[in-house]
């Protein structure tokens, strides 16, 4: 990642200055305290002990200058901290801005673009364009965060909240989930592709990437989707029921029925997971997916599944 | 006073379960409360240590746990610490022994419901200790493996995970709970005491600062606990009922649940840190030999912190969704902090000018708190900036700045008074050589551990993660390194003080020359601290006034 | 009341005389502090219903509506009539007139029993109409509200017994009724309480 002071964004720019000068303030007044600390402690070392000390109590004048000077400090840190704040949380309303829905879910994000395409755990963005993140979790607390760019703000069930970055460097920036969200939290991680205005032309017309096969794009998902946190492809245990044979196994509900799990189940399972549980497993550890995944791409996962025999 | 009575009984006589459990005496009371919060501090040190560990390196290279056992081990090392070990931390131990003496009383003001604070303490530990009977941790392909109901939501019990995990989260809820009440208590015994025991003389005015830092930090834990109380009381309802107050289902509000949270768990940092700052205003004076600078100024502050301390949870919300003028004025409210802090401060500071200074290991940690808690003060200013609060949040920084408050604040505080109080508290004197190797162990190690974390948390490295990118791997593993020293400094650390305890030289009535009264009574005191009830003549910070007189 | 010979002095079961009129002081401080944080468990609730109305007031309409407003009134009476027996039984602690204060403590008792009953009638006609904590964030706040309250009635109806019981061992007299000063302190707290949450649940329903 890159180090503190190279934001990629204008916005982040004023971040970071703002962000220096308190770092220069805070070790300025540590030195101060600390240095004076550290003198009277070895000017005043007990030398015999019948040493004279002072008998000074104290002094108005000092305290009232230690009163007001923080004051004046903290006062200023506040106004020169709200300003690019400020900016940070007031929406752009430029008409070439790109809104994009962003959903949380425990243990991925993904992205709902106005012309229709999702996109899971990396998001695309053109250089130089303010955009603006619509967020909404559909089950716990979660925060997107995109270090280089300066921004962060929870994800939230009950609302939604808002965050908006203007990207002027092209290249490809993390994002991290900070707020806890169980298990996978801290593999909640996904990228921000901030395309050239030519890459991101080939991308609006679906030029960027090679053509996958059904297969490929189910293994892809698998990936980004988190299938991969619960679901293994090798048969080892895990949150949820290997994927490895599943396709035509028999399964135990967890009402005792038996099912031999088909196309159908596994649509089913993928939108309504709690609908039918595979006895052992308990119910509501993942999330719906209904809505999330496209109708494609969910038979694109079945695919790759079929081929784990 | 006293007059050297032959055949006065140690308040540490007559031992025995029966007269020790069922002891109305603020001094045994305080006793047991501080070994039950050190075998707290134990465990969730350990589970700091395994923290620690599973982080040396990413998990690709190295693995202890899955990443459930990370976070239960994360959680309880919080929720152990927070609730068992630091709330009563300092009040409930120090505050208990030498309040009452202090203030020239023989007791607080209702003992029995002092013996019921420490019961209540019990129960509620037991409770969180309940949430983890059940099936024990396993080993499955080499890694430890922890049983689903062992507690994995953070201390914060943050909605809708709280609801939703499998995890038992009401034993813990309900432990926290109860913990509450014998805050409480506490909080309420001392702030009558201090109003109704005074001895005659003792004006507010005379009083030592600890006691004025004790009633700060009481008021709070009288008036913050039970908003934590209630808002645990309804997590419990909505596992138990679902009442939808805390999701979103029904229309409740998951981010209701923090402000309601934070509303108790912001003040709360000031009931640990304002008696660690009461702790060091008391050995400073005594060390320097000289009369506190700015006594009222220091005693008024601590006052004001608690008042300021519930106009100022809003900054654990900056990125939460919170409006524009919300988040706005609750960072300008949180500045307002900085200032009554800034001024403590600068008054310790002033105390040793001109003094006589001797760095016996006491005078040590009074410095060293100094010291820690200067850059602990310090990184909260860009916490509470909102430019810059929106970066760092939930950061690595934020962990290490309240570890800087809490580890390097409160528990060196607690430790220096420990070993200031330890010869009153027993009659013996600790190993000064030992003592100062365990200060500069901790010291070292504790920076060791939280410094890096200041630069991961400007590197954008989240907490609370069980694995982390390739470009934080240094960083972590020296942080890692330092906190394992951290962690051995306090085996030596209570080592030296349990031998001092048995085999330690007999120390005299007042070894380091205070002149505050739990000095006046032998050590260790009577059962009733006083034969006769003291009166007071003068202001207990006189230092220095017989050689210059 | 003598102490047990076995017990050590300085243990629980100890009991020390002390002077009354100062216990009584300390005492009555305390329970005012202790008074402090029940406001403050409450407020968590009430703060909760607030936001809640703000948010949703037509849930909030519709549930006061399916409340029972004379149930409701009929309690409020009962225990405005418990606070003013409670005030009569301090005044008998007061001057020491033994027969007063044990006749307004059970009357007292006798009130909190009929909230009690009228409380319970409340309840189950909610219930059988299918209203239940989490029904909607209405009846949340209801039924945590009011069992909350109910649950301070139930201690607040020991600390009565317990004060009775004292009072027929001659326990009370001009010199010493700090504890029927106090649990007088405690059960007009909870009167409080009723005094707010009556009106904010019932009568606000349009």
């Amino acid at each position: 990642m890159s180090s503190f002071f190279s934001s990629v964004t204008e916005l982040g720019g004023k971040v970071d200055f703002i962000q220096f000068w308190l770092i220069l303030l805070m070790v300025f007044w540590f030195v101060a305290c600390n240095a004076v600390m550290i003198y009277l402690m070895l000017r005043y070392r007990e030398r015999s002990p019948d040493q004279k000390t002072s008998p000074i109590k104290g002094s108005h004048t000092l305290e009232f200058i230690w009163t007001v000077v923080p004051t004046i400090i903290v006062a200023l840190i506040f106004l020169f901290g709200v300003g690019a704040w400020s900016e940070m949380r007031t929406m752009p309303t430029d008409e070439d801005r790109l809104e994009i829905s962003v959903t949380g879910q425990k243990w991925s994000w993904s992205y709902k673009y106005p012309d229709g395409r999702v996109e899971a755990s990396d998001m695309y963005v053109p250089q130089g364009k303010p955009v603006v993140l619509k967020m909404r979790s559909v089950d716990v607390l979660h925060s997107f965060f995109i270090p280089e760019f300066r921004v962060k703000e929870d994800v939230v069930p009950s609302i939604y909240t808002y965050l908006w970055f203007k990207a002027d460097v092209p290249g490809s920036y993390q994002v991290f989930c900070t707020e806890y969200c169980g298990d996978n939290h801290s593999a909640m991680l996904g990228k921000v592709h901030v395309l050239s205005p030519e890459d991101w032309q080939k991308y609006m017309k679906n030029e960027l990437f090679p053509v996958l096969t059904p297969v490929e794009e189910g293994e892809q998902l698998y990936v980004k989707r988190a299938c991969v946190g619960c679901h293994s492809k090798d048969g080892s245990p895990a949150i949820g029921p290997t994927f490895q044979g599943l396709m035509g196994r028999e399964e135990e509900m967890a009402d005792g029925t038996m099912i031999v799990v088909d196309d159908n189940y596994l649509v089913e399972s993928i939108k309504y997971p709690n609908r039918k549980l595979v006895k052992g497993y308990p119910a509501g550890q993942m999330p719906s997916y209904d809505g999330q995944l496209t109708d494609e791409q969910i038979e694109n996962i079945i695919a790759f599944i079929k081929t784990l025999q | 006073m006293s007059s050297a009575s032959q055949e006065y009984q140690p308040y540490l006589q007559p031992g025995g379960f029966k007269n020790w459990f069922f002891s109305v005496d603020h001094k045994r009371i305080g006793l047991m409360y501080l070994y039950s919060i050190l075998i707290f501090f134990l465990i969730a040190g350990l589970c700091a240590m395994a923290v620690r560990a599973e982080l040396l390196f990413p998990n690709a290279n190295h693995q202890i746990f899955d990443h459930h056992g990370y976070n239960i081990m994360f959680t309880l090392h919080g929720a152990i610490m927070v609730f068992l070990f630091i709330v009563p931390g300092i009040p409930a131990t120090l505050g208990n022994f030498l309040l009452p003496i202090m203030i020239g009383a023989k007791d607080v003001a209702f003992p029995r419901l002092n013996i019921l604070s420490y019961w209540i303490y019990v129960v509620g530990a037991i409770a969180v200790v309940w949430s983890l009977i059940g099936p024990l941790p396993s080993i499955e392909n080499g890694l430890i493996k922890f049983p689903a109901n062992w507690l994995d939501t953070g201390w914060t019990f943050y909605t809708p995970y709280s609801i939703q995990s499998s995890a038992g989260v009401i034993p813990v809820t309900l432990g926290a709970f109860i913990l509450g009440f014998a805050s409480i208590l506490t909080g309420l015994n001392f702030v009558v005491t201090i109003h109704k025991f005074r001895a005659p003389g003792m004006t507010w005015h005379r009083l030592p600062l600890f006691v004025w830092a004790l009633y700060s930090a009481s008021l709070i834990q009288i008036l913050a606990t039970p908003i934590i109380g209630i808002t645990l009381a309804l997590l419990i309802m909505e596992r138990v009922l679902e009442i939808g107050f805390f999701s979103a289902a029904l229309g409740g509000d998951p981010i209701l649940f923090e402000n309601f949270f934070w509303f108790y768990s912001h003040p709360v940092v000031y009931i640990m840190i304002l008696p660690a700052m009461g702790v060091v205003a008391e050995i400073l004076p005594v060390f320097a030999k000289k009369p506190i600078f700015g006594y009222r100024a220091i005693a008024y502050s601590s006052l004001a912190i608690a008042l300021v301390s519930f106009f100022v949870w809003g900054h654990h919300l900056f990125v939460s969704g919170m409006s524009y003028w919300s988040r706005w004025i609750f960072s300008l409210l949180t500045f307002a902090v900085a200032i009554p802090t800034a001024i403590k401060v600068f008054n310790w500071i002033s105390t040793l000018y001109k003094g006589s200074i001797r760095m016996d290991t006491p005078m040590l940690y009074a410095c060293g708190f100094i010291f820690l808690f200067t850059i602990a003060g310090l990184t909260g200013l860009p916490l509470a900036t909102l430019s810059t609060d929106v970066f760092l949040h939930d950061t690595y920084f934020v962990v290490a700045h309240f570890h800087y408050t809490m580890q390097g604040g409160t528990v060196v505080a607690l430790v220096g008074g420990l070993y200031f109080w330890w010869p009153k508290i027993y009659g013996r004197m600790y190993n000064e050589t030992v003592g100062k190797i365990g200060f500069w162990m901790l010291f070292l190690g504790f920076n060791a551990a939280f410094m890096p974390q200041f630069i991961l948390g400007y590197m954008g490295m989240p907490r609370r993660y069980a694995d982390y990118l390739g470009e934080f791997a240094e960083l972590h593993f020296a942080s890692s390194l330092g906190a394992f020293i951290n962690g051995l400094a306090y085996v030596v650390i209570f080592g030296n003080l349990l031998w001092a305890a048995k085999r330690g030289k007999v120390a005299s009535k007042n070894p380091f020359n205070s002149l505050s009264l739990e000095w006046t009574v032998p050590s260790p005191p009577p059962l009733t601290n006083f034969d006769e009830v003291p009166t007071v003549t003068t202001w207990t910070y006189g230092y220095g006034e017989e050689q210059n007189a | 009341m003598s102490a047990n010979p076995n017990w050590e002095p300085g243990t629980f079961f100890h009991l020390h005389e002390e002077d009354p009129v100062e216990e009584y002081e300390n005492f009555k401080l305390g329970m005012w502090i202790f008074l402090a944080t029940e406001v403050l468990l409450f407020g968590g609730i009430f703060a909760g219903l607030f936001i809640f109305k703000y948010n949703w007031p037509e849930v909030f309409r519709l549930g006061s509506q399916a409340l029972d407003w004379k149930l409701g009134s009929v309690n409020t009476v009962i225990l405005l009539c418990s606070s003013y027996t409670m005030a009569m039984a301090v005044d008998g602690a007061q001057r020491g007139k033994n027969k007063q204060l044990k006749l307004n403590l059970l009357l007292t008792l006798l009130f909190a029993f009929g909230f009690l009953v009228v409380k319970y009638f409340e309840w189950s006609s909610k219930f059988s109409y299918g209203y239940f904590p989490g029904s909607d964030l209405f009846f949340s706040v209801y039924f945590m509200s009011t069992g909350l309250h109910l649950l301070h009635v139930l201690i607040g109806m020991s600390f009565i017994g317990l004060v009775y019981f004292r009072a027929r061992q001659e326990r009370y007299h001009e010199e010493n009724f700090g504890g029927v000063e106090v649990c007088g302190l405690y059960w007009h707290l909870v009167d409080l309480i009723w005094i707010f949450l009556f009106p904010l649940l019932y009568l606000l329903r349009h």
